[in-house]
């Protein structure tokens, strides 16, 4: 039993998963310019004012809730337009687009509106790379 | 009742016998939550008298205590009070039995010859003679002649019994007129009375499975309150409050269910001395308890559904014949039957106006009794002597010439014996063959239908016709058999009677099943087979042939005119040998576990509006956040602690006359009845403390001021 | 939007129950299962491996004697591999201290899955994998089994209650495997992990590098869910992203954790009457109910929510956990409302709306038994349980099985006071908040439930051994006594007549409803008043 249960299902589960949904086994990483940059799902720290901050660690459940609410989003936006330039408006379409596609991956319903950190970032240094090339030290891909 | 209850609360043997109980070693072995109740007296009387007592946990005032502890060891008081007076009203059934019992002066007979000696000296076995207006020293039997026995102070009946050889007599009733010899059949101390003041007299009785596990779960009940009250004093103190120790007290014997743990005893005693007084006895709680879940009542039709009396109600002819004839045919045959349906034969034809022209011949005629094998009885006669029956001696009757005078005529012409003969169809049919046996089976078939039972009436070879007999349904059986019907439970009939005529009764009576053409055994077949099937199954008996049957009924209830073998193996036995009690101890039954529950469910109902008078009273001082828990708002916390024990302890006497009198059933659906016993315990349980408690605080408040 | 997720749970729960209950009834009366012949070819297998007679039927002592065994083997493999951890292979860690071994084992194989351990920072990837996994289907099957054996004691007469070894090995093999082997790759598709490194290591956007504990995730999860057990991969439980990544995996595992029991009655009812079931079923979502109303009751959700579940998301789980007595939280119980707490202790004082997999369903039957007894006395009749005469023998064991628990929970905690344990790691000052963390404590593991406001403060002598033998205590006690009740009935004459009153329709429910809450608030009332309340 011991070795059903806690040797052949785990490494067969395993076994499948790595071979059908490799992303999602190893952690839902996000690759930027095939580097991987993080996790999805696991709050950054971000010091930088040109980036979306994640929560205070302490503040969720987890300690690495990596999202945000639509307001927090919101709110940031003014001091990351002040230090990057990029138009107020140009962030809000971003953050709503993020919202969106959350949205979409809990099938409009299961979730409340949030914000995922990281993947705006990133969309971030993607759209406007040399605003960002100090932080990340790549070209960001156009 | 009433009268009956204030002469005993009156009664100071019994005031003493419930201050002796208030012993705690009785108590904690009888009843553990009134232990602890007291338990808490003592405690909280000690903080009182006790000087200097500065605790951690004593912060109330000294005559707080004392109150509070002369309020709990009342609580204790009014249980035992319950309990003594239930036992009372038993010993005052017992001492009026006793009184029956007195040594008499009897005739022994030594030898044929009379010798005086006290009843107390007579073995089994011993004869003696009694005479008018004398008292039968000991139970025994007829040995030798008849008399009317006066049993009213045995069962109330007013009209002397009638016994006869071998029929049982009891000692300490009178005989009324001639006298009889009597064979002793118990030692003395071991008569039917002793055994009956034994079994009422002990109030030891054993506990009943149900009264078994109700004390465990209230023992449950009550620790899992001592857990809660004693924890609570180390989070009140680690959390700040001034914890009181007779505040926890306090609030622990309201929680516990004192009200039924106080009345337990006294209900089951009371169920044993309500039957009593309707005249039965009990040999066990257990057959009472039993009672309530019978589902299966096999009841003997005769005497229980009917009076037990057939009575001729009409008399059919065969074509051949008229009523007229069968009438004459009837009341000849029935003429040496002095039964009672015989009689009803010959009130029948009376009532007819009609009369046989061959008197004569019936006066001198001579009986044929009826027998077990022959299964038929009526007269014979021998035919007229020629010489004395000329034309002008023989006094000519004045009616019309019937046919079937002038069939005896014709006999007698030719010097054959005449038989007049009634019996049951099959029984005539045999010795009789001269008829139409289609016709008459039809016929016989029709006044089965009624309900009636044909008797054919047969004339040396020839039938002439029938005799319907009919047996009425007693007063207000069909009432209480309805009653019987709504509390889901199936009643059995059993008759000797054909399958028609009892499918008729039946109807009439309102009964589910029937067992038709009975044979003796089939009662005790009837119960195994129910009991295998699950049913607790009740019934009534008097024969020794019902003995067994009576013995494996989960109710035996026996006729006190029965034999001493059905006595014997029934576990309740009815004075009045009225059948149709059963109905009433089954009802009593139910009402014993009703009141149980109700008072339980009360009790523990009680709890809600407990926690609210006395958790603001605890805490509230500490802590306003419980205000919104104070929604009673009682004059002061000491206020609200004593009235909530005042009301605790007063609940008791106020329920002991419910606890006496059982809660009222009627008999319904289970459901309804639950459901009204919920409304009126469960939520009357939870809303009447509320308004209690208030009440007293506001007394209590004119005093604090 | 709120409603739709409520209904999905509950529907989605109540729709699969129906499936499963089916299939429960055939397994607890061994009939024939969709691939019985293949099935039975490999379940045989196991009985030879470990010598079981398939056909052998135990009494309740042999039965719960195997329980026992099984569960002591079982622990013991445990509480080996967390004191030897570190000689194990996959990502080894120090081993655990003896206490915290004991502990561990005693709560995993309880199913209660208190975690005095820090997740996935103490425990290597080995043990995480072999111990707690394979805990995690014993302790379950054991729960459900025993169900199994006490719902046989009112069907069979005088043929023993089964075979545990026969019971234990089919319903890993063909009813929690199957189950959470789909479920493993349901979450593996919404984001949780499943791979047997421990950690990865990444640059992050601003060129820093972040270390990520990871591990075989997605299959610890769904049998944590499923078997009422609780014990998350990471000390965050089911707060984490990769125990939880979304609102659909938050309503997924609510549905898992409800779905066992909720199969039971359905079970109940095809095998002794759809009403009766039926009925059972609305006393749970009753009991069920009350405590959403009171977890929903807090509209802005503690401060310590995860954004993508929201409040109500919180609520639903922590409640669903709670009532389950899986014990998983996919928030802070720290920052919840008094109401929301009540409800969770509500959960865990009655174990039974619906309860953990199969213990639930055992509780609510005590609790039917202690209503027929009163209800019967109210019609004046003898209490009769499915035409069975309830005699002072099972009254007296129901009894203590409702008087263990306050017991359980009530005098640890006055102790954890009295020897200081509490205030030394709550503060000497005992405020209603401290003193409904240490309630709670006790209750969860009385309860076998397993969440708590502790956690790795707990980690002392005192509450690890305190806490484990209460988890013992509340596993083993109950079930011995309800499978003694179950024995004797099964030795019982049973009627062919009517119930007096029916043990199935809108009364029995009501009253049922009310029995359960009236006992349950009358022994915790001053306790809740004391802590949540005045919080």
């Amino acid at each position: 039993m011991i070795i059903t249960t806690g040797v052949a299902y785990p490494l067969l589960v395993t076994a499948i998963g790595q071979t059908v949904l490799p992303s999602q086994s190893n952690g839902s990483q996000v690759i930027l310019d095939g580097k991987i940059v993080g996790s999805e799902l696991i709050a950054q720290s971000f010091d930088s004012p040109k980036f979306f901050y994640p929560r205070n660690s302490t503040d969720s459940g987890s300690g690495v809730d990596p999202d945000i609410t639509p307001d927090n989003a919101l709110s940031q936006i003014p001091r990351i337009s002040n230090a990057t330039g990029i138009p107020m408006n140009a962030l809000k379409t971003l953050v709503n687009l993020d919202i969106a596609r959350n949205k979409e991956t809990n099938a409009l319903v299961f979730a409340p509106d949030y914000v995922r950190v990281l993947n705006l970032n990133v969309e971030l240094v993607k759209q406007y790379p040399e605003v960002y090339a100090p932080e990340v030290g790549v070209k960001g891909g156009n | 009742m009433t009268a009956q209850l204030r002469q005993s609360i009156f009664d100071k043997r019994m005031l003493k016998d419930s201050v002796t109980k208030l012993n705690p070693i009785y108590l904690a072995k009888k009843s553990p939550v009134m232990f602890t109740v007291e338990v808490g007296f003592f405690l909280v009387l000690a903080i009182g008298l006790l000087p200097n007592m500065s605790l951690e946990f004593v912060n109330e005032n000294r005559v707080f205590y004392i109150e509070t502890s002369i309020i709990l060891i009342v609580t204790v008081w009014f249980a035992t009070f319950s309990e003594s007076l239930s036992e009372s009203q038993a010993r005052a059934k017992v001492d009026s039995l006793k009184n029956l019992e007195k040594e008499v002066l009897a005739k022994k007979l030594v030898d044929g010859k009379e010798v005086p000696v006290i009843s107390s000296s007579l073995k089994m076995g011993d004869r003696v003679r009694v005479y008018a207006g004398e008292i039968i020293p000991r139970d025994g039997i007829v040995h030798e002649g008849k008399a009317f026995i006066d049993e009213s102070m045995m069962t109330g009946e007013s009209n002397p019994v009638f016994k006869e050889k071998d029929n049982p007599v009891l000692g300490g009733t009178k005989v009324a007129n001639d006298s009889i010899i009597i064979e002793i059949t118990s030692e003395a101390g071991k008569s039917f009375l002793d055994e009956m003041v034994g079994l009422i007299e002990s109030a030891k009785r054993p506990k009943t499975k149900n009264e078994i596990a109700l004390t465990i779960l209230l023992a449950g009940l009550s620790l899992i309150f001592i857990t809660v009250v004693g924890t609570m004093l180390f989070f009140g103190y680690y959390l700040g409050y001034h914890m009181d120790v007779s505040v926890l007290f306090a609030l622990l014997v309201a929680l516990m269910p004192t009200t039924i743990g106080g009345l337990l005893p006294a209900i089951g005693v009371a169920g044993i001395n309500r039957l009593a007084r309707d005249n039965i006895v009990v040999k066990s709680g257990k057959g009472i308890e039993a009672a309530g879940d019978c589902d299966v009542l096999i009841l003997d039709k005769t005497g229980t559904i009917t009076e037990g009396a057939r009575r001729a109600i009409a008399f059919v002819p065969m074509e051949k014949f008229t009523e007229e004839d069968i009438a004459q045919a009837a009341y000849a045959a029935s003429y040496s039957d002095h039964t009672h349906e015989g009689t009803s034969i010959i009130e029948l034809a009376n009532e007819k106006k009609i009369e046989p022209p061959f008197l004569m011949e019936i006066l001198t005629s001579k009986p044929i009794e009826f027998s077990s094998e022959t299964r038929f009885s009526g007269i014979e006669f021998s035919p007229k002597k020629k010489s004395f029956t000329t034309q002008g001696q023989t006094p000519k009757s004045s009616l019309p010439r019937t046919r079937v005078s002038a069939k005896i005529d014709e006999l007698d012409e030719s010097n054959i014996q005449v038989k007049i003969l009634k019996g049951s169809v099959e029984a005539i049919l045999k010795i009789a063959h001269d008829v139409n046996e289609p016709e008459l089976r039809w016929k016989a078939q029709e006044i089965s239908k009624n309900g009636g039972t044909p008797l054919a009436v047969a004339v040396n070879d020839e039938i002439v016709g029938l005799i319907s007999l009919k047996d009425t349904l007693k007063k207000d059986i069909r009432t209480k058999l309805d009653e019987v019907r709504i509390s889901g439970i199936t009643t059995v009939m059993i008759t000797g009677d054909n399958q028609l005529t009892a499918q008729v009764i039946a109807k009439e009576a309102n009964i589910d099943q029937i067992i038709a053409e009975a044979k003796p055994t089939d009662k005790l077949n009837r119960v195994v087979e129910e009991q295998l099937k699950g049913h607790v199954v009740g019934m009534i008996g008097d024969g020794t042939n019902d003995a067994p049957a009576l013995a494996k009924a989960d109710i035996g209830l026996a006729m006190n005119r029965g034999t001493a073998a059905a006595r014997e193996a029934a576990n309740m036995v009815d004075l009045d040998s009225d059948p149709s009690k059963i109905l009433k101890v089954v009802k009593l039954g139910k009402q014993l576990l009703m009141t149980r529950g109700a008072i339980t469910t009360f009790s523990i109902a009680n709890d809600v509006a407990k926690y609210f008078a006395i958790l603001p009273a605890m805490f509230l001082k500490d802590n306003p956040r419980m205000e919104v828990l104070n929604i009673m708002h009682l004059h002061s916390p000491e206020s609200a602690v004593l009235s909530t024990l005042i009301f605790n302890a007063i609940v008791i006497p106020m329920l002991i006359p419910l606890s006496l009198k059982g809660v009222k059933y009627k008999p319904e659906l289970p459901e309804k009845t639950f459901l009204k016993n919920m409304i009126i315990y469960g939520l009357g349980g939870v809303v009447f403390p509320f308004a209690g408690i208030k009440a007293i605080d506001l007394l209590l408040s004119v005093f604090m001021r | 939007m709120e409603i739709i997720i409520l209904l999905v749970v509950l529907g989605g729960a109540l729709g699969l129950s129906v499936i499963f209950g089916r299939y429960l009834a055939r397994m607890i009366v061994y009939e024939k299962r969709p691939l019985e012949n293949t099935l039975g070819r490999v379940e045989n297998g196991f009985y030879r491996i470990i010598g079981v007679d398939k056909y052998e039927q135990m009494t309740w002592k042999q039965y719960f004697l195997a329980i026992v065994i099984t569960n002591v083997i079982a622990a013991g493999f445990l509480m080996a591999v967390l004191l030897y951890q570190n000689d194990l292979p996959l990502s080894p860690k120090p081993g655990l201290s003896f206490d915290l071994a004991f502990n561990t084992a005693a709560s995993f194989v309880t199913n209660t899955n208190l975690q005095h351990y820090a997740g996935d920072q103490q425990l290597s990837i080995f043990s995480q994998m072999v111990g707690l996994i394979f805990l995690m289907f014993v302790a379950p099957a054991t729960g459900i089994a025993s169900a199994f054996a006490f719902i046989r004691g009112f069907i069979r007469k005088e043929f023993g209650l089964g075979n545990f070894y026969v019971d234990f090995t089919r319903i890993i093999l063909t009813l929690l495997l199957p189950i959470a082997f789909f479920s493993a790759f349901f979450l593996l598709f919404l984001g949780a992990p499943q791979t047997l490194d421990s950690t990865i290591t990444v640059g992050t956007l601003q060129g820093t590098s972040q270390t990520i504990t990871i591990g075989p995730v997605a299959s610890l999860e769904s049998i944590k869910e499923l078997g009422s057990n609780g014990g998350g991969f990471f000390g965050a439980n089911s707060a984490h992203p990769f125990e939880n990544p979304s609102g659909i995996s938050n309503v997924f595992e609510c549905i898992l954790m409800l779905v066992i029991p909720l199969s039971f009655p359905i079970a109940y009812g095809h095998l002794l009457g759809k009403g009766r079931g039926l009925s059972i079923l609305a006393a749970m979502l009753i009991g069920f109910g009350v405590m959403l109303a009171l977890g929903f009751s807090e509209q802005n959700g503690p401060s310590g929510l995860e954004t993508r579940f929201g409040s109500f998301g919180s609520a639903l789980f922590q409640e669903s956990s709670i009532a389950t007595n899986t014990g998983s939280a996919n928030a802070a119980l720290a920052g919840m409302s008094p109401n929301a707490v009540i409800g969770l202790f509500l959960g865990m004082f009655v174990q039974a709306i619906p309860g953990a997999d199969g213990a639930g369903m055992m509780m609510m039957i005590i609790f039917v038994i202690l209503t027929l007894f009163l209800v019967g006395l109210m019609v004046g009749k003898t209490p009769e349980f499915m035409s069975m005469k309830i005699n002072p023998r099972d009254v007296k064991i129901a009894a203590f099985v409702f008087l263990i628990h306050p017991a359980l929970i009530l005098i640890p905690s006055v102790m954890a006071y009295t020897t200081e344990s509490a205030q030394s790691i709550l503060g000497e000052q005992t405020t209603p908040a401290t003193f409904t963390q240490v309630l709670y404590e006790y209750s969860s593991a009385a309860a076998n439930n397993g969440s708590d406001y502790l956690g790795t403060s707990a980690n002392t002598p005192f509450w690890n051994w305190s806490t484990a033998w209460i988890m013992i205590l509340g596993r083993y006690a109950p079930f011995g006594l309800m499978l003694a009740i179950a024995g004797s009935f099964t030795l019982r004459d049973r009627k062919e007549v009517v119930e007096p009153i029916k043990t199935s329709g809108f009364l029995f429910v009501g009253v049922l409803s009310v029995m359960v809450f009236v006992l349950t608030v009358l022994t915790f009332f001053p306790f809740l008043a004391m802590g949540p309340f005045s919080m």
